[in-house]
């Protein structure tokens, strides 16, 4: 047992990952499904505020669309959230969801540049039962497939039951393909994603520029095994 | 016993069989055709091959009979070049008659949480070695995205470093730099270029990319007069001096500036490599990115000064053996990178009589890494 004493640094601040959760939560997804993603959230919420590393260093915010996008749980550390209920109506505007996703993040990164935060490069969560609203969906997703080649976000889709459109859906990222959902296990898939989020805070993959992270990221952190879906 | 004023005076004593069992490594490279300077080995500044010339200035009568049968006796004969032609007439760094004054240096690598979990070790590494009064310190951290082979990098890097340094040669030039005959910049080059030879000749050896040895790379070399600080990639480096304690060459803050280099990398003699220099400086320490979190301001890049000062103090009390120092890093509850911890401290005490007899150069070098040399990269991670 050591007996020195010599003092370190205890004041840095945790490299972040951010992750945004976009929920659609247009008029089909009214009843059971809406439900099992209020439920699967509200999993999540406990799942990462117990892990020591992800509370600390995950930042998640979701944001739903129906008719229209909204923040529905504003971007903040893992250990301050709370469960949200959820109501589903309208149409499937993903366009302005992924628009407002990407300027989210945008804006969080020049904040962790600003005060000098190291960060991971930051997750895009999408999930949807339908087919997007045409307005706006071509240019939201080359914007997103924009940022993705730059290695400025990565991102996740998931097709929620039998009505996806998943030839638009796999537009969405050109990194991997849209995976479905089996059931409507949003408990399982909240699950895996703070699994995952806690591997990622806990590797080595950050960095103080989207450069920096990318150099820093060339092997995958390694996700949770996958129990939620059918693929 | 001999005092030594600045970097090794020579020994009149000393005895002058062997003059040529420890002939320099490096001048046969030296000679090589011009080319550009990344073409290693083969320096396109015609002063690059001086050194060599100098180092085999057997013959000169001012050489003392100091390459002796003691090994790595040929520091002597380097350091009594110019101790003999400039005692009297200024180093650039002495009084007249100085105290002895020595370095106590520790050091310590250990593998990250990270690496730890998954059954890896560390491709961090170190070296370092003392003559006389002179100390040469090297970190080195081989890449993550091929964990394994890359520790088998930092550690060429390291031992490559602290060899040539050791060289009368090397020692030599050094010598033009400590008396301003020299800026320090392009014998630092000319040394990570022969880090990066070492590189190329044991990716040759055993036939696997140049890529795969991938390492950053940061060197000290002082003597109480003058220190020099060179690096490629990240890492920090500390120093104290009358202004206190400061960093000294951390990376660019910015968008496209705190890209990690790697001595292999493309362009990174260009775009990397950096060199500082400075005077008085009476305690430094290199360390790798791994502790970074505790050990700087992370925001600005400023050193913590209580952890500098703590370790030095320890180093100076002789507390920081290797085994000790390096349960103290993996005692560290959370160093918030996982990453591979690498610290070689150095500082500037009084020798109070100095070992009796010779100047043997003292090396400690990091453990040398498992014995395979191409790691299945396939499988080293998910």
């Amino acid at each position: 047992m050591s007996v020195l004493t010599i003092p370190l640094n205890e004041a840095n601040p945790d490299p972040r990952v951010a992750c945004v959760v976009l929920a659609d939560v247009s008029g089909s997804m009214a009843g059971a499904p809406i439900a099992a993603l209020q439920e699967g959230f509200a999993a999540f919420v406990e799942y990462v505020t117990e892990d020591d590393l992800t509370r600390k260093r995950a930042e998640v915010a979701v944001i739903t669309f129906g008719t229209q996008a909204q923040v529905a749980v504003p971007l903040q550390e893992a250990r301050t959230l709370e469960p949200v209920p959820f109501s589903a109506s309208g149409s499937t505007n993903m366009a302005d969801a992924i628009d407002m996703a990407i300027d989210m993040i945008d804006q969080r990164k020049r904040e962790y540049k600003d005060s000098g935060i190291q960060y991971y490069r930051p997750w895009l969560l999408l999930l949807t039962d339908g087919a997007p609203n045409l307005q706006g969906f071509d240019a939201a997703v080359a914007r997103l497939n924009a940022m993705e080649a730059a290695k400025g976000v990565t991102v996740f889709a998931v097709g929620v039951g039998d009505n996806v459109d998943y030839r638009q859906l796999e537009r969405v990222s050109t990194g991997r393909p849209p995976v479905p959902l089996a059931g409507l296990r949003f408990n399982e898939f909240f699950e895996w994603l703070s699994a995952s989020l806690g591997n990622m805070a806990s590797s080595g993959n950050h960095g103080t520029s989207d450069e920096h992270v990318a150099q820093n990221s060339e092997h995958q952190v390694p996700l949770a095994p996958v129990g939620w879906t059918t693929a | 016993m001999v005092q030594l004023p600045r970097f090794v005076r020579p020994r009149q004593n000393a005895p002058s069989a062997g003059a040529d069992v420890d002939g320099p490594p490096v001048p046969a490279e030296h000679a090589a055709s011009p080319a550009p300077h990344r073409d290693l080995g083969a320096p396109a500044h015609p002063a690059a091959g001086e050194p060599a010339a100098t180092g085999h200035r057997a013959s000169d009568t001012t050489e003392p009979a100091s390459r002796s049968a003691e090994h790595h006796a040929t520091a002597h004969g380097t350091a009594g070049h110019h101790a003999a032609g400039h005692d009297t007439t200024a180093g650039p760094d002495t009084g007249t008659v100085a105290p002895l004054r020595r370095w106590a240096v520790s050091g310590a690598s250990v593998a990250g949480e990270a690496h730890i979990r998954k059954g890896l070790g560390c491709d961090d590494a170190f070296a370092y070695a003392t003559i006389g009064d002179l100390v040469v310190a090297a970190v080195a951290d081989g890449a993550g995205s091929v964990t394994q082979t890359s520790a088998w990098g930092s550690y060429t890097v390291c031992d490559r470093v602290v060899t040539t340094v050791c060289s009368p040669v090397f020692l030599d030039w050094f010598g033009d730099i400590a008396r301003g005959e020299e800026p320090a910049e392009r014998p630092m080059r000319w040394l990570f270029e022969q880090a990066l030879t070492a590189l190329r000749a044991r990716a040759r050896y055993t036939g696997q990319p140049l890529g795969e040895l991938a390492t950053t790379l940061a060197v000290a070399i002082a003597t109480p007069g003058l220190a020099v600080f060179a690096q490629i990639g990240d890492g920090v480096i500390a120093l104290r001096d009358h202004g206190g304690v400061r960093t000294v060459l951390a990376e660019e803050k910015g968008e496209y500036a705190n890209l990690t280099w790697f001595v292999q990398s493309r362009d990174a003699f260009t775009a990397s490599f950096r060199v500082h220099t400075a005077t008085d400086v009476d305690a430094f320490a290199l360390s790798t990115d791994g502790m970074a979190y505790k050990i700087t301001d992370v925001a600005t890049g400023a050193a913590f000064v209580p952890f500098f000062e703590g370790a030095w103090a320890a180093t100076a009390a002789n507390e920081l053996s290797e085994t000790a120092f390096a349960s103290w890093l993996r005692a560290i509850p959370d160093d918030q990178t996982g990453d591979d911890k690498t610290v070689v401290l150095a500082v500037l005490g009084e020798s109070p009589d100095g070992p009796a007899g010779i100047e043997l150069e003292h090396r400690v070098q990091s453990r040398r890494p498992p014995g395979h040399v191409a790691a299945p990269v396939a499988d080293a991670e998910g």
